[in-house]
């Protein structure tokens, strides 16, 4: 018995001290974070985007349905900041609240169908197999699947609403990280120094954990960013045809496509919807970058 | 190698009824009766609901619904579009040309811009090359493509009336929808392109080949961009998949008689044959890239080992 | 006689004979001569009497006439802008505006001073400076001081043949099968493909004989005989008799048949009761009985009891005439390759992006002036206006989005004409709920501000309606009370209903049409406490659950397919029609079947207005709205492109100028 507890304690210190160091490797990576510049404006465009989203009723000047015809398509003036719409409405509050939708759709189906293609990727390229068989012919016939018409029929499916939006959202688009992520994993198994992790008896899991995963992250970061814009046109076109939200909701992509008939008399009206996804995905994109950079030194271990 | 390819054409057939199944299941769980869609403001009327259904065979059981689909697709008849009274072959068929040939503009038009963007981009990172480059992509990858044409038709095609301003009637009227297509093409690829060189130039066998003093040039060539381009690859054949379909607005806006659109507004009628039929074939397509795709990762990386 | 005398003889007479058979002077054909007398009603257009309700004045010693009666005279596009105090003639792409009271006037944007300024008399009528009027349109005037007759002669530009017209649709075809849908983009192609038994004019509903060249009613009104004319043939070549015509409205009642569930049985041959018709749709006969060939060129149709616009329902470009052989030869491909003997036939079609209809050289009443027209499938607004800007296009309807800037720029070429069509909110007053209570409905017609709604979104192209008929319509009640926009008086309704904080109902729409009206109205109803829901649906869906009854309310319209006001009755409001809102009432059918039996429009009129005032005023089961206004931007050589009151417009008659 006092071996057992003793062997206990060693497992016991050593875990603490993995621990600590991975504690202490988070802060060393936000301290590395911080210095970056370009990751930290991102950073901060995107607390203020969540913030926005957040506090939408106590920033936005005006309601996003009120209407006033007699007001419709002024050009932004210092009484509305980003112009009016043909029904007069105010873009600024209009794009205050569509930061909801926006921001959550960009949030919640991107991460969670990149997880999902990151994991099945992962398992389909390290183990190969019939799991990298069964696996990538799934995302095959995800692929036959034009990711819209997918969506629409899911939406179709469970019937239309916010929630189903989100759902389509997550589901359609995982095949490719998928694939992207094998891809990466092929080539890196192939590496020596999996072979000797390998050799040492490391898990699977936590190979693909600790030496894949993080070697992949270059790409992980660069489709999470490019997905975003995707994903929030996908719900414009869905809100078009009447799948995404219901008028008069307000969506950065409901917005543009209002905007698009109005686009030689009202540019405005597409111009800062647009603008304001290229923000995000701006932010994203340096956010990312700035990551990447700061995990670089762990990469190597 | 070739036997991995043999396999790889078979497990295609599985595929592909993989594909027939889901997409039957899927359009016969959307709640949605093709028989009332079609009868529009007279899908009230019970008796001609009924007639209607019995008329396009969807009364009888889904397992012999499903059967005698699969037993076309086999004998290469997909069926008749319920909207347009012919067969959905022949509609895609006639429909494939101007989607091929807005494809491959595209996708030209993408990798040209593209790839050299993400490569100069890389190899001048910080430079005002990379800025300007980078700025570029954002936009291409935020700007809707409605936007993008209209701004192109208004200047090339009304302004300085080099072009029409729509429609499909000869190579030139491929140019501006090719461009608008493959701009935002590009912007992806470059952006992947990129961050993808910087990846593997900070690689150590990129070190030990300067190291053994090979020049710059081969450096760059041979060892970075094999690496690098795998995941620009496996983005080009993904993407491709969105642009057969994606290209259903870029269709709309320049009046291109196209693929991506047909399959849509078949969504939406509930077609159910086009949609099927529209479905597999794209799925026969996307299939062949991708195996084209791995086949390419395995030149491009020799360590690659298919099991 | 000698041989040179017969000879010159010879000559002579061919010379003579040559002359007469030289092609007459196309100009001459083509004068118009209008002439009036000071102060008389009296007036002859090219010998033909004619009537004026303001006949010519002297003011100042200028001369005066009224300027509609010119203008229509004249065959020129004819416009009063109450607004700007404008009125205008498009001539052979010239653009004449002049201002009331003013002395200056515009002849295509340059501005011309008047000797006097144009005035409105008594009659409710403009009368403009003949010296000026007849100037700017390039006719002369003559005066006889004696009678006090004033003469303007204007000589009517040649009619130029060849060229192509390009046009446009917002959507593509399924296919060329008349019977195969009620939409006007199909109605659009048959017109141009197809004749029919009888036709509408271009610019009205006034029947023109096509295929049948006369008609004759019996005693009792049942059975019409129509003779046929025996010069019609089909673009493949084959005869057309009435054999063909006989299998087209067989067709239609054909169970198997596309008119069966297309709505073109149940909307418009269904209330006409030809004898027979029911049994063959009810799987009982295969021939209609009560449609009989007596000979080759000449058909009789036997009804069950008289139907007033039987002839004008012939005239719906539904009903062009099929070639037996062809449809029964082609079956399901006729869908796509049409045959018809219209004044064009299809030479190209490529789905999604363009049709392209030829002229039928050998058509019966003289091969259409245009070579062709080619029409472009552009869904996108951008792109139509774009297309026109830089010429692809020959005319241009003006999006809503782009409608003021557009036509301010093309000012001199704008066309409008008034829509025989009808909008209105639909009330569903089947389903359980608030709606059932008629105060809730009054109060939502109050509480819609329909000028605004009109002005601002609509951009002015439409007229308040009063009730259902528009105005043009036989039976169209002018003196019906209308409707105020009374917020004040809404609220107090639903107060008094029992509904102060309001409630919520379900409101369908489509993406893409007609939006921005659907938004203005359930803005509307929020200032009395109505949550509109909105249920943005694709097409499919949108008209399957109006069919079924399933939504509250609905914005939609209705355009006339023949003047007759059965037309906006029994496809309406009679029991199995379109739209389970539970409006239907035995009493209304009832009134409905009566009227149409009579054949006498003056003793029906009254029928119907009664009708009218017991659906809108009395029982609130629609709210009309407004009645609507085409407009179309037109290439100034552009000529005879008339918008018809129903949408469709005619190729026939069009020509482009030099």
């Amino acid at each position: 018995m006092a071996t057992v507890q003793g062997k206990d304690k060693e497992l016991l210190a050593a875990e603490s001290e993995v621990e600590a160091r991975q504690t202490s490797m988070i802060a060393d990576i936000w301290h590395r974070l911080k210095k970056h510049r370009l990751a930290m404006a991102g950073l901060v465009i995107i607390i203020v985007l969540i913030l926005t989203a957040v506090f939408a009723s106590v920033i936005a000047p005006y309601s996003y349905r009120d209407q006033n015809l007699d007001n419709a398509l002024l050009s932004p003036s210092r009484d509305h900041l980003f112009g009016t719409d043909q029904f007069g409405r105010d873009l600024f509050s209009r794009i205050i609240y569509g930061s909801r939708i926006s921001i959550a759709v960009a949030f919640l189906p991107v991460i969670v169908s990149v997880g999902i293609g990151v994991l099945l990727g992962a398992i389909s390229g390290y183990f190969g197999g019939w799991r990298d068989l069964l696996i990538m012919r799934l995302a095959d016939i995800m692929f036959a699947f034009p990711s819209l018409l997918f969506a629409i029929a899911i939406i179709f499916a469970i019937g239309r609403g916010i929630l189903s939006l989100f759902i389509a959202l997550a589901l359609v688009d995982w095949a490719g990280d998928a694939r992207l992520i094998r891809g990466q994993v092929l080539s890196i198994r192939s590496k020596e120094y999996i072979e000797a992790a390998r050799a040492i008896g490391m898990s699977d899991r936590r190979i693909i954990m600790r030496h894949i995963l993080p070697n992949c992250l270059a790409p992980i970061i660069v489709t999470v960013s490019m997905s975003i814009p995707g994903v929030i046109l996908t719900e414009a076109a869905l809100s078009f045809i009447g799948l995404g939200v219901q008028p008069p909701t307000p969506s950065w992509g409901a917005i543009l496509n209002d905007g698009q008939r109005f686009i030689g008399n009202a540019p405005w009206m597409a111009f800062f919807p647009g603008a304001a996804i290229f923000l995000t995905v701006l932010a994203y994109n340096f956010l990312g970058d700035g990551l990447r950079d700061a995990m670089d030194p762990f990469l190597k271990n | 190698m070739r036997n991995y390819v043999i396999r790889r054409l078979l497990l295609l057939i599985l595929v592909l009824w993989g594909v027939t199944l889901v997409t039957f299941v899927l359009m016969h769980v959307v709640p949605g009766d093709p028989a009332k869609v079609l009868l529009g403001k007279l899908s009230g009327n019970e008796a001609l609901v009924t007639k209607l259904q019995h008329q396009l065979g969807l009364d009888k059981p889904l397992v012999v619904q499903y059967f005698e689909f699969v037993k076309g697709v086999l004998r290469g008849n997909l069926g008749n579009s319920y909207k347009f009274k012919a067969s959905v072959m022949s509609l895609i068929l006639e429909r494939m040309p101007a989607t091929i040939k807005l494809t491959f503009g595209a996708l030209i038009i993408g990798l040209l811009v593209g790839l050299s963007s993400g490569i100069i981009s890389a190899v001048r990172r910080y430079s005002i090359w990379d800025t300007f480059s980078m700025i570029f992509a954002f936009i291409g990858v935020s700007m809707p493509v409605f936007w993008l044409a209209m701004l192109l038709q208004l200047l090339f095609a009304v302004k300085l009336g080099w072009f029409h301003v729509s429609g499909f009637e000869g190579l030139r009227d491929l140019v501006l929808p090719s461009v608008t297509l493959g701009l935002i093409y590009s912007a992806s690829i470059a952006r992947m392109t990129r961050s993808s060189i910087l990846e593997v130039i900070r690689m150590d066998y990129v070190r030990t080949a300067r190291a053994k003093g090979a020049p710059e040039r081969i450096v760059i060539f041979r060892h970075v961009f094999r690496n690098a381009l795998i995941p620009v690859v496996t983005l080009i054949g993904m993407q491709f998949g969105g642009l057969l379909t994606g290209a259903a607005l870029t269709e709309t806006v320049f009046q291109i008689p196209g693929v991506g659109k047909l399959l849509i507004n078949s969504t939406l009628d509930l077609d159910y044959p086009m949609i099927q039929g529209g479905v597999i074939f794209v799925a026969i397509i996307f299939v062949l890239i991708n195996l084209f795709v791995d086949i390419l990762y395995a030149y491009l990386d020799p360590t690659i080992r298919y099991d | 006689m000698e041989a040179k005398r017969v000879i010159s003889l010879v000559l002579t007479i061919a010379l003579v004979l040559g002359i007469w058979a030289a092609p007459v002077n196309v100009a001459a054909d083509q004068d118009a001569i209008i002439s009036m007398t000071i102060g008389s009603t009296k007036a002859y257009v090219n010998l033909v009497p004619k009537t004026l309700d303001q006949p010519p004045v002297i003011i100042n010693g200028r001369t005066m006439v009224p300027f509609r009666f010119i203008g229509e005279s004249l065959d020129a596009f004819v416009d009063y802008n109450p607004t700007d105090k404008t009125v205008s003639y498009v001539l052979e792409g010239n653009n004449i505006t002049l201002k009331i009271g003013s002395t200056t006037a515009t002849v295509n944007g340059v501005s011309k001073t008047l000797d006097a300024a144009p005035v409105i008399l008594k009659t409710g009528r403009t009368v403009v400076p003949v010296r000026f009027i007849s100037e700017a349109v390039g006719a002369t005037v003559g005066w006889n001081p004696t009678t006090h007759t004033v003469t303007i002669t204007f000589k009517k530009e040649a009619v130029v043949i060849g060229g192509i017209l390009h046009d446009y649709n917002g959507g593509d075809l399924d296919g060329f099968d008349p019977q195969s849908n009620t939409n006007l983009l199909l109605f659009n192609a048959c017109r141009q493909i197809y004749s029919n038994v009888v036709t509408v004019g271009y610019k009205d509903f006034t029947i023109m004989p096509d295929v049948a060249k006369s008609w004759d009613t019996s005693s009792d009104g049942k059975t019409i005989t129509f003779h046929l004319r025996n010069d019609i043939y089909f673009s493949d070549g084959t005869k057309l008799t009435a054999n063909d015509v006989k299998f087209t409205f067989e067709r239609c009642f054909d169970p198997n048949g596309p008119a069966y569930t297309s709505g073109v049985l149940d909307y418009y041959l269904t209330p006409v009761k030809i004898v027979g018709g029911q049994a063959k749709a009810d799987g009982k006969a295969s021939t209609v009985s009560g449609i009989k060939v007596l000979d080759d060129y000449t058909i009789s149709f036997t009804l069950e009891q008289p139907y007033a616009p039987f002839i004008q329902v012939l005239a719906i470009p539904a009903f062009g005439i099929l070639s037996e052989k062809a449809v029964t030869k082609m079956g399901d491909t006729y869908f796509a390759h049409p045959v018809g003997s219209g004044p064009f036939y299809v030479k190209e079609w490529q789905r999604g992006s363009h049709i392209l209809y030829a002229a039928n050289l050998k058509y019966f009443k003289g091969r259409p002036a245009l070579d062709g027209v080619h029409i472009d499938i552009v869904e996108d607004e951008n792109t139509q206006v774009l297309k026109f800007k830089k010429g692809e296009l020959d005319v241009l309807y003006p999006p809503l989005a782009q409608y003021d800037e557009l036509v301010k720029t093309y000012a001199t070429n704008v066309y409008k004409t008034a829509d025989m069509s009808y909008y209105r909110i639909d009330f569903n007053i089947k389903r359980k709920g608030p709606l059932q209570d008629i105060s809730v409905r009054q109060a939502i017609g109050y509480a819609i501000n329909r000028e605004q709604i009109l002005a601002k979104i609509l951009k002015g192209q439409g007229y308040l309606a009063k009730g259902i008929f528009p105005p043009g319509l036989p039976a169209y009640n002018a003196s019906l009370p209308g409707f105020s926009y009374d917020l004040a008086k809404a609220k107090q309704l639903m107060k008094d209903a029992g509904y102060p904080n309001g409630f919520s109902l379900e409101m369908v729409m489509r993406s893409g049409r007609m939006e921005d009206e659907h938004l203005a109205l359930q803005e509307a109803l929020k200032q009395i406490g109505i949550t509109v829901n909105l249920k943005k649906l694709d097409s499919a869906t949108y008209w399957q659950l109006l069919g079924a009854g399933e939504t509250d309310i609905a914005y939609r319209n209705w355009w006339a397919d023949f003047a007759d006001p059965d037309n906006f009755m029994a496809p309406l409001f009679h029991t199995g029609t379109d739209s389970n809102m539970g409006w239907a009432k035995p009493e209304y059918d009832a009134i409905i079947e009566k009227a149409a039996k009579m054949t006498r429009i003056s003793e029906r009129i009254p029928l119907y207005q009664d009708l009218e005032r017991k659906l809108i005023y009395q029982d609130v089961v629609q709210f009309p709205l407004w009645n609507t206004i085409t407009t179309v931007i037109s290439n100034p050589k552009v000529r005879n492109y008339y918008l018809h009151p129903s949408g469709v417009v005619a190729y026939y008659p069009v020509y482009l100028a030099h």
